[in-house]
């Protein structure tokens, strides 16, 4: 039986890779008491597969990975075991449970982020909002891209942008959220987002910016 | 100010952010002692050592204490950290080095060093402890390299002798009640210097003769032992053993738990350190092993599990304690790794049920190209075990096997040399006679050779160390005569040697030159991309210092040393018998199947009492 976990991934634990987190998970999953179903072979290993690989320094609230176990079990003992084993800044959300799986990474299609901007205090926010909103309203969004051998590519990424909204709900902060293309076909690193919005603004009108996942459609 | 913000823009994150599995969360209005554990080294190698994970697991098991951890950090990290004045912090807590009441620094090797002066300057700790105040914490050290700590005493408030378990724990139970008491900063080290294995250097004057040898060593301070004795534990089995393994979200350089199975070597090799700090031998039985393994993969998930010690085939009832444990983790698919183990062809058997179908490399660790050289130095392997070993591994599909010498040993001659060239050729020789359907295809035999540092508390530590253009036309000698297409040659630089048997026998002259080097920019000595020999040269020379007074002299036997107050309970004699018999190409037998008198055996355990 498959089990399709969405779970989610925290502040204290966004800088682990995808390759790392992967192995963590695998780890976890052998702490429980889970029946869990190896994968036959000389190396035998946990069956484990993810939906679409989260860039360092991103958080998220919408995670999926499968995990094969024998037998039927209750999705809540799945969940409650796994979350006993998971370190804290990782939760398993909801679980479905289903005989076979279609590739989890094949379903994604779309994406939401939330880019948080925390602006330095002497900055303008309904100023800056007018400023990105001018950036991605344009016919195209070209912007820098680290592309092979480290040279620098420019790329244009209205294509994948479905949606954008720019607000700012408090002083000092401007949301940018986007809705755009994932998956293995078609899809917008966030961290081009984020590549789009500094080239419009300056050095000293930022602090930081976070980045967030705040869905992924599959389906 | 932001960590997060530092965070976004360095290599692997993950290093600064601790949260792994296991690590200790305590609530900080219960705790009386907050204590950080300090590795001079990148989090990839530090949580690597086994001696970490020992303490820290030893210090959160109380509950009026918390440990916490920090390490070197990468050079880009301290840069950021640097321009925008973030102290160095801990994983745990996220707090500044100077804001804890104790922290430990943990000596394993000397190109080390000057990494712990950086960390205490980015910890925002004054790098003296004379120049320490009340509110300032004490900064203590132990590990391997503290039994000869005087090139780096004057940065530690005190330095601990031997293994941890007990130790540590007094020299905290007397802070509390010191702290209690409200008295001075010196009432702390006078008090803790009259417990066995704790060393206050401040406590001692040393005093030189016109040639530069050490005249005396005397305490100034009554409270202090004229002579520090090492700690021990005796029975292992007694003490605690971290069942809460950190597991590191970043590959480490040694990411499996550890099942120390005893401690202290049986061999006597002469020119091993570890092997003469470390006696008695004392073992864990194999019942309170078994209960350790099954709770560290317990708690951890690691599909691996090494059995740590120096010499994995000594262990008495090693057959058993591996046949328990890969009936135990079989099913379960955790592996075993079993390093330093002897080849013999049960061995071989047993490696290759561990290993399933991988057949990495084979191990061997001659360390010297001739019998005649390896008596000298009393490595009880000889060219026929070798051989053997090899022939049988060959027969069972194994086609790379690598070997471990070192060049620059007490009366090596070119002699020896060839024999290094010799045994390799030998060993392809071996896998030739084997007929090509019993036989893996693409041999590869890989020699490797580091360059011989003297250590203190050996038998080597009155000869002097070869001299760069010697080691250098030994190398070039062995890179022109290893020509058989399947030997490949590796070796070590040897600067970075050369300065390490410098500090490895230092007295207290070189913590200036420790702070010159410092505030020259060395650090991460140990890694070759940074370690810089005309700055460290030039340290020396600011400080009007020959380093080569220290290791490329001929010590006499009758001199004093710089660690002459320091007693490892393996006596000074009992050195001079063994320089004797390495001269004379005299073998010692083991501790098991002679005793050899070295003294260990006046801790009253381990090997020296086995039936």
């Amino acid at each position: 039986m498959i089990y399709r976990m969405k779970f989610e991934k925290r502040d204290e634990v966004k800088y682990i890779g995808h390759l790392d987190t992967m192995r963590t998970f695998t780890r976890c999953i052998k702490k429980t008491s889970l029946p869990i179903k190896f994968s036959t072979g000389f190396n035998p290993r946990v069956q484990l597969a993810f939906a679409l690989p989260l860039a360092v320094g991103v958080t998220s609230e919408c995670e999926f990975f499968d995990l094969e176990l024998n037998g039927d079990l209750d999705c809540q003992v799945v969940i409650d075991e796994l979350n006993k084993a998971f370190p804290s800044g990782f939760k398993v959300l909801t679980c479905e449970k289903m005989e076979h799986a279609k590739g989890l990474m094949s379903l994604v299609k779309e994406a939401t982020y939330e880019i948080t901007i925390a602006l330095s205090s002497d900055a303008n926010n309904e100023e800056i909002v007018q400023k990105i909103n001018d950036r991605f309203s344009s016919d195209e969004i070209v912007t820098e891209k680290q592309g092979k051998n480290n040279q620098i590519e420019n790329v244009d990424i209205k294509p994948l942008i479905i949606e954008c909204n720019v607000t700012s709900p408090k002083y000092n902060t401007v949301i940018v959220s986007v809705h755009c293309l994932a998956g293995s076909a078609k899809n917008l690193n966030p961290n081009l987002i984020v590549n789009a919005i500094k080239s419009v603004l300056t050095e000293d009108e930022v602090d930081d910016y976070n980045i967030h996942r705040k869905d992924l459609m599959i389906n | 100010m932001n960590i997060d913000r530092l965070l976004k823009q360095v290599e692997k994150p993950i290093r600064y952010t601790g949260e792994e599995i296991n690590m200790c969360k305590k609530c900080l209005d219960d705790i009386r002692f907050r204590y950080c554990f300090c590795f001079p080294d990148v989090y990839e190698i530090g949580m690597s050592h086994l001696g970490l994970r020992i303490l820290y697991d030893l210090y959160n098991r109380r509950d009026d204490t918390y440990c916490e951890r920090a390490f070197a950090p990468w050079v880009d990290m301290e840069e950021h950290i640097r321009k925008n004045n973030v102290p160095l912090f801990s994983l745990e807590t996220k707090t500044p080095l100077n804001k804890f009441d104790m922290i430990g620094f943990t000596l394993q090797y000397e190109m080390s060093f000057t990494n712990i002066l950086n960390m205490l300057e980015l910890g925002n700790v004054p790098l003296l402890a004379k120049d320490r105040k009340e509110e300032d914490p004490f900064v203590m050290a132990g590990g391997p390299c503290a039994y000869n700590s005087e090139p780096i005493v004057d940065f530690f408030d005190f330095i601990v002798l031997g293994e941890g378990e007990e130790l540590n724990m007094e020299v905290t139970d007397e802070w509390i009640k010191w702290k209690e008491s409200g008295e001075p900063r010196v009432k702390y080290l006078e008090r803790i210097a009259q417990i066995e294995g704790v060393y206050v250097p401040s406590f001692y004057d040393v005093s030189y003769n016109e040639d530069g040898t050490i005249k005396s060593i005397e305490t100034n301070n009554e409270n202090a032992k004229p002579i520090l004795t090492k700690r021990i534990i005796k029975d292992l089995d007694k003490v605690t053993y971290p069942e809460k393994w950190i597991v590191p979200y970043l590959s480490v350089v040694h990411d499996r738990p550890m099942l120390e199975i005893f401690r202290g070597c049986i061999r006597g090799c002469r020119f091993c350190q570890a092997g003469f700090l470390y006696r008695p031998v004392r073992e864990k039985t194999v019942e309170v092993l078994e209960e350790n393994a099954k709770k560290l993969i317990e708690n951890t998930g690691y599909e691996e599990i090494a059995l740590s010690s120096l010499s994995t085939s000594d262990y008495r009832q090693f057959h058993k304690l591996a046949d328990d444990l890969i009936c135990e983790f079989k099913p379960k698919n955790v592996n075993l790794s079993l390093p330093s183990l002897r080849i013999d062809s049960v061995n071989l058997k047993l490696l290759e049920e561990v290993n399933n179908v991988r057949k990495s490399g084979l191990t061997f660790a001659p360390e010297a190209g001739t019998q005649r050289l390896r008596d000298v130095i009393n490595k009880g392997i000889t060219e026929e075990d070798i051989l053997n070993g090899c022939r049988l591994a060959f027969k069972s599909g194994w086609n790379n096997v690598k070997l471990y010498f070192m060049i620059g040993l007490p009366t090596e001659t070119y002699n020896d040399l060839q024999g290094i060239v010799d045994l390799a050729n030998k060993i392809v020789d071996v896998y030739y006679e084997i007929p090509k359907a019993e036989r893996a295809k693409g041999l590869v035999v890989t020699v490797s050779t580091s360059t011989f540092v003297p250590k203190p508390f050996t038998p080597f530590q009155w000869f002097p160390q070869d001299d760069l253009e010697t080691i250098n036309a030994k190398q070039e000698y062995l890179k022109t005569h290893l020509t058989n297409r399947a030997v490949k040659y590796n070796w070590h630089d040897s600067k970075t040697s050369t300065m390490e048997a410098v500090l490895a026998k230092g007295d207290r002259r070189l913590n200036k030159v420790l702070l010159r080097a410092h505030e020259l920019g060395c650090k991460f000595d140990s890694w070759g991309e940074f370690f810089d020999y005309d700055k460290w040269l030039q340290a020396f020379s600011d400080c009007n210092l020959d380093p080569f007074f220290y290791s490329r002299r001929k010590i006499d036997l009758e001199e004093s040393l710089p660690w002459e107050h320091i007693n490892i309970m393996v006596s000074k004699e009992f050195f001079k018998k063994e320089y004797n018999n390495a001269i004379n190409e005299k073998v010692t037998q083991n501790c098991r199947a002679k005793c050899a008198g070295c003294g260990a055996a006046k801790f009253g355990c381990g090997v020296c009492y086995e039936k």
